[in-house]
């Protein structure tokens, strides 16, 4: 993928070397480092209805209110993330993280993200889903955008991150609609 | 002293060795959320409505959602599997004709695939590769067929026999 940064730094850090040069391994996974400047981010919500503002608010605060840097703050304009809510139809994704222009992650040279980015719910589901599972798909989308990748796929309810690829997963089996353990370490390594 | 850093020497390389080679890399196309994913190629062949062998023809043309690029492509059916499609089927992928320059009127691919449609039950006429539009299409190759699209979370093995899919429709 031209003009996509790589940045091993950031799979090195991905594992710690315990005492006596024992491995312990994070899972998070990580899109090359990339992510934004400032872990002080502003968002806006862009919303097919007013339906979704709560679950956008809630999204907002479900990060910032992590033992991390994070802090999303809304504001009418100036915005790094927006929350939208559109329909893409039957592509069997509930949810989206894309660029402003519309395409799908690059880094800038600084090893950053060079524009803001969109976390997408499609309401072709996400229309008949319940206010905490809408949370569960936006709070995923949001990590994509303050870059993490997917994780934990299949993983035991008591680790598997926000970050697991699939609804079905990571809330249909696990119920999680908030930032995990697993989650938090991939943030506080970035930021 | 000496001996002291050589070892912690020795273990940051080594740490950052197994890390390299044993962590995969980040997954740097799938920025989406699944609603859910088919665990083998009995659920995928279940979830579709129609699975076929078929040959693209024909430019592709682009329709955007939301600024996003969705190249739709037309298929000529040379083998039905599964279901009774039309004889050139309009397949929706992900991205634009350069995101998807795998896709070749020079090859034959078996797709897995679901009507596509924006509203519940009304058809657009196009057609979405089951899987989230990564798992449903292989390009024949020989005997055997090979996913032309690589989510490191799918559970679809990569390479596959024909008959094996064949028989995993059950045709």
């Amino acid at each position: 993928m031209s003009g996509r940064c790589k940045v091993p730094v950031a799979v090195v850090a991905g594992t710690i070397v315990g005492v006596g040069g024992s491995q312990v391994a994070f899972a998070y996974e990580l899109f090359d480092g990339c992510h934004y400047v400032t872990p002080t981010l502003k968002w806006k919500p862009a919303l097919k209805s007013q339906t979704y503002l709560d679950e956008a608010q809630a999204t907002a605060w479900a990060w910032t209110s992590t033992s991390t840097p994070i802090s999303l703050t809304q504001a009418s304009s100036g915005a790094n993330v927006t929350l939208a809510s559109g329909n893409w139809g039957s592509t069997e994704h509930d949810g989206y993280m894309r660029m402003n222009d519309g395409g799908p992650w690059y880094c800038g040279a600084s090893g950053h993200w060079d524009q803001g980015t969109i976390a997408w719910l499609n309401t072709y589901y996400t229309d008949g889903y319940s206010s905490t599972k809408k949370k569960s798909v936006w709070v995923h989308e949001v990590g994509h955008s303050l870059g993490l990748a997917h994780s934990g796929e299949g993983a035991a309810c008591s680790v598997i991150p926000i970050m697991a690829p699939e609804t079905s997963d990571r809330y249909g089996r696990c119920s999680k609609s908030t930032p995990q353990t697993d989650d938090v370490n991939g943030i506080n390594f970035l930021y | 002293m000496k001996r002291l850093i050589l070892i912690a020497g020795v273990v940051a390389v080594t740490a950052f060795m197994l890390t390299w080679f044993v962590r995969p890399p980040a997954d740097d196309t799938a920025t989406g959320s699944r609603v859910s994913a088919p665990k083998d190629i009995e659920a995928l062949s279940a979830g579709s409505a129609v699975v076929v062998i078929a040959r693209p023809q024909g430019e592709p043309r682009v329709e955007t959602v939301f600024n996003s690029p969705f190249m739709v492509q037309e298929f000529a059916v040379t083998e039905r599997w599964k279901g009774d499609p039309p004889a050139t089927l309009a397949v929706r992928m992900e991205g634009s004709p350069a995101d998807n320059k795998d896709v070749s009127p020079q090859r034959e691919y078996v797709l897995y695939l679901n009507p596509f449609e924006f509203e519940r039950g009304v058809s657009t006429g196009q057609w979405w590769i089951s899987g989230a539009g990564v798992d449903g299409i292989f390009v024949v190759d020989g005997d055997s067929a090979l996913r032309i699209r690589h989510d490191p979370a799918s559970p679809i093995k990569e390479r596959q026999s024909i008959p094996s899919l064949r028989a995993a429709v059950g045709g």
